[in-house]
């Protein structure tokens, strides 16, 4: 076998943990009067994202030198998939509490580390990303966005697009050039954290086909970075992005999106899910979560041994975001009727699904990309075993 | 992983690899047992590791699957070992000499006690589909009783109908027509357990032959040029190659867990890794015979050992869409609120191996 997942399950002490979340999210959001968020697409809350905070549940691999509660990747798995099945509006924190807290105890300087983990953790900084840009979607090496050398620091130009939240977040941790292109594209890229209140910044808003603001546009014109503000090494920029995939790649953000969808389905179309060819299908669902659900946290435990699966990860997105949008065709299928996305909370959920499930496979990197990603990583090992 | 299950596996793959030959082929697909292969097999103590004084588990019977179809290997192995010996052991009742054939609960059967002493029963009716039933010197087999199921060892059928999967693999029908059973016993389970056994033995099989045909793929994608360039370079071939190793990676997991689950969860996991083996079946044939072209289709190739096994085992104990149904069932009838609790029910009691 190529790849490696372990069989795995929750501990009773994670068991615990899970109870405490169910009962959090029974009480914030009473079933049968919440229209659900779709995963990520969810809306952006500073305020229920604070609430989550005060449970000590945002920043949680954070250690306790600096202010977090040391958790594992797989109790920040149990808190996660609980959320997500419950469609809570985490899209605030997501960034900060996915990427930039991972990042930052990896690559940061002691005084950033002390300056923004305890920031995460409390709910108090919101973080995006600068990482595509209109010339550089899925080849993302080829950003043109640069930094130069100034007195103290770096002067940033250029432009970003697709930067979620950069319309409330506080910092956006941008990938750039700092050095000049000299045949090999992966060289001379940096991670700089531009404060989003800096001079010479602009955020414009991108409209979504569903009519939400999630995306931006962000323009850098001579924008003064500090030192201290550069992440990681100066040119180390691909490496780092990189080595985050594993975590950004596998977590039940990329198998949950739409399971509210069929939770739903099955409280207010009842009728619809009866019969052989409904049990059937509806059953393939099932399993395929089941099956999901134990790859991903098979991928959780193996990042808390150490281990980089990199491979695994990306497959396991693949299948996952694929599936996402399965559910959603099947969904639509069994409920053999016109859209009506002004109805039941059903209706109004199956509207947003639909509009929404081409982006299930683009965000994070096409999973076209992904693949040949993946598809050169498997025949690498073939070729090693061979 | 324990080391224990890596050594089996190990030995398992070096005895297929030793004894695994044309000859043997050609004698399986006579519905001759390969004397000599099995015979190493009984010698090792595998043909009944399931017997309960063995010490083997699940997890382990699994790993034998696996290799078996890692090997597309042209013997009863995972059947004597995985229901046979188990069944038999369960009861109490002595193991017979010769191979040991195992009913599997298949919708076509009808048996029943018919008269005759409790611990030898006369039994009437008809096993469908046994495999290897007609080389077999004892089967065994649950009947009907009006005192609930019992377990019957039989002597070799006298009327037997032969037949076999797409890949050679016998598959006779055996007939019994007030036949005194060798033993019996009341059963220590019932036919679903049995058919839940045998599904998630079959989906061990599938993902062993399955991950075999993904090296196999990756080995040939990377070697076989067209255009100036292997194949594996195209996008489209990637495409292919991914799509296999994720179904692989799908069902080797969803068995490993499905051995590992307790009462709890045992249902749902066997369930679950019987739809997913249908899923890498249908992908890993269908994408690697795209991979592998035209002479993959033909008989001197090794690729078809595999995907008629996979083509046929898709469909044994129990197809992939009757899983479904049962899964669905359970799920719609549980209604919204279990759903999730359902998905994410932990393996019941954690068990040890699961949590290294």
């Amino acid at each position: 076998m190529s790849t490696r997942f372990r069989p795995t399950t929750l501990t009773g002490h994670e068991l615990e943990l899970r109870e405490q979340v169910r009962r959090f999210v029974a009480e914030e959001f009473p079933a049968g009067e919440y229209l659900p968020g779709l995963g990520i697409n969810a809306e952006a809350s500073p305020e229920f994202s604070r609430k989550l905070a005060r449970q000590g549940w945002l920043g949680m691999v954070v250690p306790a030198e600096y202010g977090g509660p040391g958790r594992t990747a797989v109790e920040r798995f149990v808190v996660v998939e609980e959320l997500l099945v419950a469609g809570a509006p985490i899209s605030a924190h997501w960034v900060g509490d996915r990427q930039t807290a991972p990042a930052l105890l990896k690559f940061g300087s002691e005084e950033q580390k002390r300056r923004f983990l305890p920031a995460i953790i409390g709910g108090e900084a919101w973080f995006c990303l600068g990482m595509s840009e209109p010339g550089s979607g899925s080849d993302l090496a080829s950003v043109r966005t640069s930094a130069v050398r100034t007195d103290g620091g770096w002067v940033l130009n250029g432009q970003k697009i697709w930067t979620s939240g950069a319309h409330y977040a506080d910092f956006v941790v941008t990938l750039c050039r700092t050095a000049p292109l000299d045949g090999v594209k992966h060289a001379g890229l940096s991670q700089l954290i531009v404060d989003l209140r800096s001079p010479g910044i602009e955020v414009r808003p991108i409209m979504m086909l569903n009519g939400f603001h999630h995306f931006n546009e962000v323009f850098f014109t001579d924008v003064f970075v500090p030192d201290e503000m550069v992440l990681g090494a100066v040119g180390d920029g691909w490496h780092q992005v990189t080595s985050e995939l594993a975590y950004e790649r596998s977590g039940p953000d990329r198998f949950l999106t739409s399971f509210p969808l069929l939770r739903i389905f099955l409280a207010l179309r009842a009728r619809r899910a009866v019969g052989a060819e409904a049990e059937h299908r509806i059953g393939r669902l099932v399993a395929r979560y089941w099956v999901l659900r134990q790859m991903s946290l098979s991928v959780a435990r193996s990042l808390d041994a150490g281990e980089v699966p990199a491979v695994e990860a990306a497959l396991v997105k693949d299948m996952g975001t694929t599936f996402e949008q399965q559910v959603v065709d099947v969904v639509r299928e069994l409920a053999d009727a016109e859209q009506r996305p002004g109805g039941d909370l059903f209706d109004r959920l199956l509207a947003e699904a639909t509009i929404t499930t081409p982006t299930f496979t683009l965000r994070g990197g096409t999973n076209e990309v992904l693949r040949q990603v993946a598809a050169k990583s498997l025949l690498r090992g073939a070729g090693r075993a061979a | 992983m324990s080391e224990e299950i890596e050594l089996l596996e190990q030995t398992l793959d070096a005895l297929f690899a030793r004894h695994c030959g044309p000859a043997e082929r050609t004698a399986a697909a006579q519905g001759l047992l390969p004397e000599r292969l099995w015979a190493r097999l009984v010698e090792t103590g595998l043909t009944d590791l399931g017997a309960p004084d063995s010490g083997a588990g699940l997890p382990e019977l699994v790993a034998v699957a696996m290799a078996v179809g890692r090997a597309a290997a042209p013997v009863p192995l995972a059947e004597a070992s995985g229901l046979a010996s188990w069944l038999l052991g369960a009861t109490g009742l002595d193991p017979a000499d010769g191979l040991l054939g195992c009913a599997t609960t298949h919708p076509d059967d009808d048996l029943r006690l018919v008269g005759g002493e409790p611990a030898a029963p006369v039994v009437r009716g008809v096993l469908t589909r046994v495999p290897w039933g007609a080389a077999a010197g004892h089967v065994v087999a649950l009947a009907r009783s009006d005192r609930g199921p019992v377990v019957v060892l039989l002597p070799a059928a006298t009327q037997v109908e032969r037949g076999a999967n797409l890949a050679d693999e016998p598959r006779d029908t055996l007939r019994y027509a007030d036949v005194t059973a060798v033993a019996a016993a009341p059963a220590p389970v019932d036919a679903a357990a049995v058919l839940r056994r045998g599904a998630l033995l079959r989906a061990a099989a599938t993902a062993g032959a399955a991950g075999r045909v993904l090296e196999l793929a990756l080995a040939y994608a990377g070697a076989r040029e067209q255009f100036g360039r292997p194949i594996a370079t195209f996008q489209a071939v990637q495409h292919h190659l991914v799509v296999m190793a994720e179904e692989v990676a799908a069902v080797d997991l969803a068995v490993r867990v499905a051995a590992l689950a307790g009462p709890d969860t045992e249902a749902l996991a066997v369930a679950a890794a019987k739809v997913a083996a249908g899923t890498a079946a249908a992908e890993v044939t269908r994408r690697g015979h795209q991979v592998f072209g035209a002479i993959g289709a033909t008989i001197e190739h090794p690729l078809h050992h595999y995907s008629k096994r996979l083509w046929s085992w898709q469909d044994e104990f129990g197809t992939d869409r009757q899983w479904s149904g049962v899964i669905g069932r359970a799920a719609v009838g549980a209604g919204a609120d279990a759903l999730w609790p359902t998905v994410s029910a932990p393996l019941d009691p954690a068990p040890e191996a699961a949590l290294r």
